[in-house]
């Protein structure tokens, strides 16, 4: 949909932007973040030609946007700023309805879209009539969208939009971006500096350092897989325990549980237990490597068989690889289970989370954040 | 007390004077605000977006603000003449520096998030200046035309100067007729009406500015009423200024008439009552209609009106057109001097001088009576003698003239103790109060008698003569020749002792010029 060719910008003498290369696909919701100077807001006002590269290309469904006359292009690309970004000496009314007026619409369209989009960010059309000083800085944020909605354009920019507003605020404007992104499918770049905003937001986080990309990657692959030392740094220690769910079943499972064919007797059963010194056993079909069924100790001992296939739990409680921990954690609370094995869509097992395992992994961040300490 | 009784007095008897000279300064000073917003606030604007213009602009706004408004004046009446013309210039290049300089900042002055918002949601430049930079300049810029409005009005009370009229007519003629409760009756008004202008600004200030950024606790129904009142006010205001200016087009159209002259004069008491004079006994004789222009300042401005057709008619003095028109070094020869004037002036200007009147209003010197007996004073020769121990109060103009004080002092080797410049009426001030020894006077002044003050002979002949000449447009003369034996028949009735009692009637006694005039006219039996 967007896409940045070799992008450079001097400010005189300064770089400010140095090859940049990425692209942007439709529907995605892009967060450019990196630390101030980065070159991340010369980035997003390249998009819309508030600020032309030095050299390089950037095409919108191909088509070079230096071809595109500014004023048509910016009317067809979304832009939200903080609060200051609304006219102070027009109601909500008039800011929302400026652009399609000025575009020559139906007076009812533009009435019944305005009502519309105002009720989309969820305020009231009783605000239509107010002017923005007499909103708090949250619904000037809303209005801030709404306006930006209001040609319906396949692209939105949205320049640290909630910077000025409180946390508590802050968070509810994100929770309706997600829900509204949800609805609408908007092809979004945003800049923010705050990487918790970033990962909660984006479907990509590009993430810049003193005009390069550093890393332009899924919200997870940066915080599991930081590219390098700077990214690890930015995204801070321990950042994952603010999105546990990015923590996945295979991040904490133990690899390689103890199996047991599920054709072994219960002698042999009960000599692994022993050996291995577990209360379960994952009884296995050796061949395909499926998980036929879980087998407890507590099973094994008053058996009276000597095959496990009679007394292996056959429609045992498993997790996928790819299932969130709090989900697991939920998993473990219902069932009231110690433990729980990890398996593909094909029932193989992959591995196994006990109680114990999960104590090591949670354990983890403040023993990280102790050793940070001494 | 006697001061308020007096002022009073002077009102009611002039009140439809003071009402209509009102009018019309309000007249003019909306005609020359229109004008400076219609034009400071576009360049504002303009040098806003051409940063390299602004400099220059703003230094020659800054120049002619700091030029005096008498100087202004000045240059501007040999290219624009006299009237309403030169004095709305006047008041329009006072006006743009605070509008230009208001309406550049404010423009400039909008927060940077607000423009780029409005140009990344796709407004072009034009929409971004008509649609949120004047929206939100506009507090500005009006506060900038609210300060340049209460200076016009003040202001325009130069245009009294030269004969555009409004309340400075009352001020500066009362200044040179020493009439206090005139000055007033100028004064007063003038300021009522800045308060006013001021008054209505305002509430176009308020109501400009945009209701989010007013600083207001207020609930906003209550500030929606408030704003309906001001605007209610601002109509009512809208309609008088509109319908006065619609009365007087009727007006004048009605008393337009084929046959008009104008008649001009300077500015003090003897040329008021002359061109009273002049005006009404072609009125009355004839069926030609005159506009009278009194107090039209001083001989250049008088001079160049009637070159420039702007009057047809004004008496002026042989002398001072010898010398200061015709840059003739004095003469004391009387007939030398008319008839060089009278030739002259036809040939090079087209303005026929008509016969001399008998009174020659020349340069004197005048002492105190005390003065007179304490040094034995009789002559100007008697004076040299004790001259280093006085003190001269003269007109600039005496002060710098050859015919004057330059020439004085070769011819009778004179040198005062201490020369000060003083002008009109506070001259005699002055000498009465005993801060000045020796002034400077007309020979014909009525203040000469009101203070009792002792002319001191030219027995060298050092004065050239100044007789009063009525000078007329050749083509008015030509057009209208009967009012050329009219305006002759003064020549023979008037001589310098009936001039120093006509203007002795209005310093003294403080008579309407218009008045004496006329009573003089009905006296000699040259009008009914």
């Amino acid at each position: 949909m967007i896409k940045l060719e070799d992008i450079s910008k001097n400010f005189r003498k300064n770089k400010v932007l140095k090859n940049v290369s990425f692209e942007i696909e439709k529907g995605d919701f892009v967060v450019l973040i990196g630390p101030s100077g980065c070159g991340k807001t010369t980035t997003l006002k390249m998009i819309n030609r508030l600020i032309t590269p030095t050299s390089g290309r950037i095409t919108i469904e191909d088509k070079d946007i230096s071809k595109i006359d500014p004023i048509k292009l910016r009317r067809n690309i979304g832009y939200v700023i903080q609060q200051t970004g609304l006219f102070p000496h027009m109601t909500i009314k008039e800011n929302i309805e400026l652009i399609p007026k000025v575009e020559g619409f139906e007076e009812d369209k533009i009435k019944e879209r305005t009502e519309a989009l105002i009720e989309l960010v969820g305020l009231d059309t009783s605000y239509l009539d107010r002017y923005p000083s007499e909103l708090s800085g949250g619904q000037q944020q809303r209005v801030g969208v709404a306006r930006a909605f209001a040609l319906d354009p396949d692209i939105i920019l949205m320049d640290e939009p909630f910077s000025a507003v409180d946390p508590i605020t802050r968070t509810v404007l994100q929770d309706e971006l997600i829900r509204l992104q949800a609805k609408v499918k908007k092809t979004i770049v945003f800049v923010t500096h705050d990487i918790r905003e970033a990962i909660k937001l984006a479907d990509k986080v590009c993430l810049m350092n003193e005009g390069q990309i550093v890393q332009y990657d899924t919200p997870e692959n940066i915080l599991k897989n930081p590219a390098n030392d700077f990214v690890t740094e930015f995204v801070g220690d321990n950042r994952i325990w603010q999105s546990p769910e990015y923590i996945r079943a295979k991040d904490i499972m133990i690899n390689d549980p103890v199996t047991c064919p599920v054709d072994c007797t219960i002698n042999e059963a009960m000599y692994l237990m022993g050996l291995e010194q577990v209360n379960t056993l994952m009884a296995i079909d050796s061949e395909t490597n499926r998980l036929q069924g879980v087998l407890r100790k507590k099973h094994v001992q008053h058996a009276k068989n000597r095959d496990i296939r009679d007394i292996i739990i056959s429609d045992y409680i498993y997790a996928n690889p790819n299932e969130s921990i709090v989900d697991v954690l939920k998993k473990i609370d219902k069932y009231d289970i110690s433990n729980i094995p990890v398996v593909d869509n094909k029932r193989k097992l992959k591995g196994l989370i006990t109680k114990s395992s999960l104590v090591e992994t949670l354990s983890q961040q403040y023993i990280d954040d102790m050793t940070e300490v001494y | 007390m006697e001061l308020l009784q007096g002022f009073i007095n002077y009102v009611i008897n002039n009140v439809d004077q003071i009402i209509s000279l009102s009018l019309d300064h309000i007249r003019l000073t909306a005609v020359a605000v229109v004008i400076a917003v219609v034009l400071g606030v576009p360049i504002g604007i303009i040098i806003s977006y051409y940063k390299k213009a602004s400099k220059p602009v703003m230094g020659v706004a800054n120049v002619v603000q700091a030029i005096p408004s008498m100087a202004l004046l000045g240059l501007s009446i040999p290219l624009l003449g006299i009237g309403v013309l030169p004095a709305v210039t006047m008041v329009v290049l006072y006006s743009l520096l605070p509008i230009i300089k208001n309406s550049y900042t404010g423009i400039l002055n909008i927060n940077k998030d607000t423009l780029e918002a409005a140009k990344a949601i796709g407004l072009t430049k034009m929409q971004i200046l008509i649609k949120v930079r004047i929206p939100l300049a506009l507090p500005v810029i009006m506060a900038g035309v609210r300060v340049s409005a209460v200076t016009a009005v003040g202001l325009m009370t130069m245009a009294g100067y030269i004969g555009a009229g409004g309340l400075g007519f009352l001020v500066f003629s009362g200044i040179s007729t020493t009439n206090n409760y005139q000055i007033l009756a100028g004064a007063i008004p003038a300021c009522i009406l800045a308060l006013l202008v001021d008054y209505i600004f305002g509430l176009i200030e308020d109501l400009v500015t945009p209701i989010a950024l007013q600083e207001s606790s207020t609930r906003s129904n209550v500030r929606f009423k408030k704003r309906r009142n001001k605007k209610a006010i601002l109509a009512v205001t809208v309609v008088v200024i509109t319908s006065l200016f619609v009365f007087n087009g009727v007006k004048n159209n009605m008393n337009k008439s084929d046959k008009q002259i104008t008649v001009g004069g300077k500015d003090y008491t003897e040329q008021y009552i002359m061109t009273y004079m002049m005006s009404e006994l072609i009125e009355e004789n004839t069926d030609i209609q005159v506009v009278r222009k009194v107090n039209l300042g001083g001989t250049q401005v008088c001079f160049n009106a009637i070159n420039k057709d702007e009057i047809d008619i004004y008496l002026d003095y042989t002398g001072t057109i010898y010398g200061d028109t015709l840059s003739y070094p004095p003469n004391s020869d009387m007939d030398e001097v008319y008839n060089t004037v009278k030739n002259e002036l036809k040939e090079r200007y087209g303005i026929d001088v008509l016969k001399q009147l008998g009174f020659n209003n020349t340069y004197a010197l005048a002492v105190t009576q005390e003065t007179a007996e304490k040094y034995n004073l009789a002559t100007i020769s008697d004076l040299t003698k004790v001259a280093k121990e006085l003190r001269l109060g003269a007109s600039l103009e005496f002060l710098n003239r050859d015919d004057g004080l330059i020439g004085l002092e070769k011819m009778y080797n004179i040198e005062f103790g201490e020369e000060v410049g003083l002008n009109g009426a506070n001259k005699y001030l002055a000498i009465a109060n005993g801060e000045t020894d020796v002034i400077d006077a007309f020979g014909t002044d009525g203040l000469l008698k009101k203070y009792d003050l002792v002319v001191l002979e030219d027995d060298k002949n050092f004065f050239p003569p100044y007789y009063a000449v009525p000078l007329v447009i050749e083509e008015t003369a030509e057009e209208y020749p009967e009012i050329v034996p009219l305006l002759e028949e003064l020549a023979d009735i008037l001589d310098d002792d009936t001039m120093i009692s006509l203007n002795y009637q209005v310093d003294e006694l403080q008579r309407d010029p218009a008045e004496v005039a006329h009573e003089f006219l009905i006296d000699q039996g040259l009008v009914k």
